[in-house]
């Protein structure tokens, strides 16, 4: 049987791997001229920086998405040598700082030193553990799989205003729906433990950063005899009595497949599918979804200090607020760095801004770069005076990502899953035809690789899917 | 709201979304077998229905009890009576 993945990214090549593994034959196609442009890194002044890829939570050994690398044969190519710890850091407005381990053996510990109680906070690691236990994408010894929509879907702020934590506590858990780019109310329970648990479990960077997930990717596609078909832009699908026949590239080829599992933005599949495949209601579900928000970037160096260790949350002074974007007089940042070049640490920082603010095409376009740049720069410089001073290298734009990372929107991770939404399933009225990635499930590695795995499951059954992450294949 | 303005909304409605032929639009016409509507389309449908009377369903339990056309005009007919009451 034929199978044809659209899009080289985490979903994407997780895909292939699942298919090559239920014995198919696959075609993996890129629209960059190079594999999963997202997981790469470039450099300003000899110092790399990454584009997508910063940390991860449940990568060490005993975490869940180590064991997802481990049974799509890609973690032997990573190792557990390339792992690097990482601590978070929460910088509160009012001069606060917190601080959580990169490891749950010291989590209690920590937060008994800070916050000189620890019940509540072990209650919602039990209530995030029972959360995301339910689901066998998480929980090898979960055997069922189901997709019911629960009737009443909690969101974290009912679960977190239910609890007792101390405020600077309760704003750093808060603070993690940055995971999944929404604000707290509009997240559901389930989905942030499923995201945010692993970090509790682990939190580490990789040497070598996107490119060494990449590239241990790309090996693993090798061993299962599957290349990356690169500059390679879905135009059409080929659809005959309703099926799917196969889809026809921007550059006029034709591929014929049984199946094909899209990994780019829904919303661009109104323009690639014939007239009367999908009903008008199921475009329009899709084009009224909203993005998540989109970011502003800045890639600078400092000489002062080193951020390789940690990454670091800028509060607010009244704690975690989603709205905050770089407008505001104390916009939301997260900071990170990476390995140092002679003395000099890469400084990367990001801030949401307000949807498509400024686009490429614009006049002005330059000038208000240049001026957010800036503005990022001194609100760095004065909150984290450690820093100072910075020196600017680079910067990037919503359409920086779009033009870069082939993102149809240049949002952060594209549409947002806010528990308003009833959730797109990766089946389609198209036989054959399935959706992946974090448009369909959730966002990030963990999200992307989960979709993939759902979306297989729906293909060939979730138990064959599943077999390997049940087993713990090394 | 009366019953024949619940039918007239709801018919326009899955008529433009769904492309199907009003003629089929009866009150005894089963969701799946008769006008094509699968499970997919159902998630679909509650949207759509949502949008054209300004009421949130995605939480209610009875939409799984729901067959034919005319068990959606009733459906809506409670749900709209029971939005005014609210009010």
């Amino acid at each position: 049987m034929s199978n044809i993945v659209v899009g080289s990214g985490i979903a994407g090549m997780t895909l292939a791997l699942l298919l090559a593994q239920q014995k198919q034959d696959v075609t993996l196609l890129e629209a960059a001229p190079s594999p999963a442009p997202l997981l790469n890194s470039f450099k300003r002044s000899a110092l790399s920086f990454d584009v997508g890829f910063h940390y991860a939570g449940g990568l060490a050994p005993s975490g869940v998405l180590h064991r997802w690398l481990n049974a799509l044969g890609v973690w032997k190519y990573i190792g557990n040598d390339a792992l690097h710890p990482v601590s978070e850091e929460f910088h509160f407005a009012t001069n606060d700082k917190y601080y959580l381990p990169p490891h749950k053996n010291f989590l209690i510990s920590a937060v008994e030193e800070q916050f000189h109680e620890t019940e509540s906070f072990e209650k919602l690691l039990t209530m995030m553990n029972d959360s995301l236990n339910h689901s066998p994408f998480m929980n090898p010894l979960q055997e069922k799989f189901t997709m019911d929509i629960p009737e009443n879907i909690t969101s974290v702020s009912d679960v977190l205003d239910s609890l007792n934590l101390p405020f600077a506590l309760k704003q750093i858990m808060l603070a993690r729906c940055l995971l999944l780019g929404l604000r707290p109310s509009e997240t559901s329970f389930e989905h942030y433990s499923v995201l945010s648990m692993p970090y509790c479990e682990s939190s580490s960077s990789l040497i070598g950063g996107g490119k060494t997930i990449r590239d241990a990717y790309l090996r693993a596609l090798e061993d299962a005899g599957v290349t990356v078909q690169c500059n390679s832009t879905l135009k059409s699908l080929l659809v005959e009595e309703e099926e799917l026949q196969g889809v026809v590239l921007e550059n006029g080829k034709e591929l014929s497949c049984e199946r094909c599992f899209f990994t780019g933005h829904p919303q661009q599949l109104r323009s690639m599918v014939p007239p009367k495949v999908f009903r008008p209601a199921f475009f329009n579900r899709i084009e009224s979804m909203e993005e998540t928000p989109h970011a502003f970037m800045i890639f600078a160096e400092t000489k002062s200090a080193s951020l390789q260790d940690k990454v670091v949350y800028l509060l607010t002074q009244e704690g975690f607020c989603a709205d905050r974007v770089l407008d505001a007089d104390d916009p939301s940042i997260y900071v990170t760095g990476a390995a140092p070049v002679d003395g000099r640490y890469p400084v990367l920082a990001i801030a949401s801004i307000k949807q498509d603010i400024c686009k490429k095409s614009d006049q002005n376009y330059s000038a208000w770069k240049k001026k957010y740049s800036e503005k990022l720069v001194n609100y760095l410089e004065t909150r984290m005076p450690e820093l100072a001073p910075i020196r600017l290298l680079d910067a990037a734009t919503p359409s920086t990502l779009r033009h870069w990372v082939h993102g149809s929107k240049g949002s952060l991770y594209g549409i947002a899953h806010s528990n308003e939404n009833l959730p797109i399933l990766p089946i389609t009225r198209l036989k054959g035809f399935f959706m992946a990635g974090q448009n369909i499930l959730l966002p990030g590695l963990l999200g992307a690789l989960i979709s993939a795995a759902v979306s297989a499951g729906f293909a060939f059954g979730h138990d064959e899917i599943l077999q390997r992450f049940r087993q713990g294949y090394e | 709201m009366d019953i024949s303005r619940i039918i007239e909304i709801t018919n326009t409605a899955l008529e433009v979304e769904f492309e199907l032929d009003p003629k089929k639009l009866v009150p005894e016409a089963h969701i799946r077998d008769d006008l094509g509507l699968d499970s997919l389309d159902i998630v679909d449908m509650v949207i759509v229905l949502e949008k054209a009377f300004q009421i949130k369903l995605t939480n209610k339990k009875e939409l799984s009890t729901l067959f034919t056309l005319g068990d959606i005009y009733g459906f809506l007919e409670t749900i709209r009576d029971s939005n005014i009451d609210q009010e």
